[in-house]
């Protein structure tokens, strides 16, 4: 049995947990080979490939795209900025952006795209929202302040 | 009393950094409790995130149908008329309506426990709210009624409110009352596992918006039999408020 920190006991069908040799409880689901690769259990379902830090059970595409997706709407919300009335444009797209970053997380998609679309979606709310909105909870200045003079 | 903040070159509306870092903060908490709760961070951003967008629509739509009368309308073709009316104006209540409806429906459809959330978070609107209110004392708008006693601002020019007048500091009042508000829902939470979460917090809010809503000066809001728009949607709160905790009582028995 290897001893480094990913040695996972074999799984028994009995008991999913086993004491090592190390004296610590573990998960006997996945066992690791000669490799250092993860391997699906008995039931070949689930495979990590730890080359790509990508770890997305339900298949490669779902989390990925959602990623890709939440870096391009990050990066449209920072482009906005520069469109005056456009940056609501910027703020919906950066909104949107942290849906799908937070998503794609969710589906087990991590890593770099995921978290520079986070990121850049971030970014792109806060200086469109710096941008564009003025006051909540205020009639506004559309010709309604000369109605408030004493 | 600043519109607006320089910093380093940049010209930043102080009500926008103030709500920034109201958020921040509040994401801040939200990430430790969730982690003690062993929440998903990231469904709470994800109703987060729509919630926002509900919440600028709602804001947005109520603003439109109080100023209806205001709103020059032959000139809505006008590029800039029109980002002067999305960029200005919003009512609180909206954004507060439509962002739990828009959580709600957005739980309904990302499978994520919603009324959860909205129970264990409701008291960072509040505290949110305050911060914005602290916004509005420095862009000098929701300003108070005419009055000379203790605690009286008075704007300079170049705010919204008139300047050189003495006023009621209703934002600060607001502000204070809502940050109370906030620190009671989420003491009565930790100490003793309070379940009426959402219901305290809109009778309270409710009660301290129409006290508040007296001493403010922005009748373009509406005055319907006496009350303002805020004072009605106010009493309908509590109504709705008081109606659900006698509702749950009754489930419970």
């Amino acid at each position: 049995m290897d001893n480094n920190n990913f040695n996972q006991p074999n799984y028994d069908g009995q008991n999913a947990y086993q004491q090592n040799q190390q004296g610590q409880f573990q998960q006997g689901q996945y066992q690791q080979n000669q490799q250092g690769q993860y391997q699906q259990n008995q039931q070949g379902q689930f495979q990590q490939n730890p080359q790509y830090g990508y770890n997305n059970p339900q298949g490669s595409g779902d989390g990925h795209g959602l990623a890709v997706a939440s870096l391009v709407l990050g990066i449209v919300s920072i482009v906005f900025w520069f469109f005056g009335a456009g940056s609501i444009v910027g703020l919906i797209s950066g909104v949107i952006g942290l849906v799908c970053a937070s998503s794609a997380k969710k589906r087990g998609t991590e890593g770099g795209i995921q978290t520079a679309g986070f990121v850049c979606s971030l970014i792109g709310v806060i200086g469109s929202s710096l941008i564009f909105v003025a006051c909540i909870a205020c009639v506004g200045a559309l010709g309604t302040a000369e109605m408030f003079t004493y | 009393m600043h519109i607006y903040i320089d910093f380093f070159g940049l010209h930043i509306a102080s009500y926008g950094l103030m709500i920034l870092i109201g958020v921040s903060i509040a994401n801040i908490i939200v990430r430790v409790m969730a982690k003690r709760k062993q929440q998903d961070f990231n469904d709470f951003i994800i109703l987060e995130s729509y919630c926002f967008l509900g919440a600028f629509l709602g804001a947005k739509l109520l603003y439109i149908l109080v100023s209806f009368r205001y709103i020059d309308w032959s000139r809505i073709g006008d590029l800039q008329y029109l980002k002067a009316l999305f960029s200005g104006g919003f009512v609180f209540y909206g954004g507060l309506i439509g962002g739990i409806l828009t959580v709600i429906l957005v739980g309904k459809i990302y499978k994520i426990p919603a009324g959860e959330y909205i129970r264990d978070y409701i008291f960072l609107i509040p505290l949110v709210h305050a911060f914005g209110r602290i916004g509005c004392f420095m862009a000098g708008c929701c300003y108070g009624i005419r009055y000379s006693g203790p605690g009286a601002v008075v704007f300079p020019s170049g705010c919204f409110a008139p300047s050189g007048v003495k006023l009621f500091p209703v934002q600060i009042v607001e502000a204070a009352g809502l940050m109370a508000i906030a620190m009671l829902i989420l003491g009565l939470q930790m100490r003793f596992s309070w379940k009426y979460t959402v219901e305290t917090y809109l009778f309270l809010y409710g009660i301290l918006r129409f006290i508040l809503e007296n001493y403010r000066n922005d009748t373009a809001r509406g005055i319907y039999w006496n009350f303002s728009t805020s004072q009605w949607i106010s009493l309908g709160m509590i109504l709705f408020s008081v109606v659900c905790i006698m509702f749950k009582r009754y489930q419970m028995e």
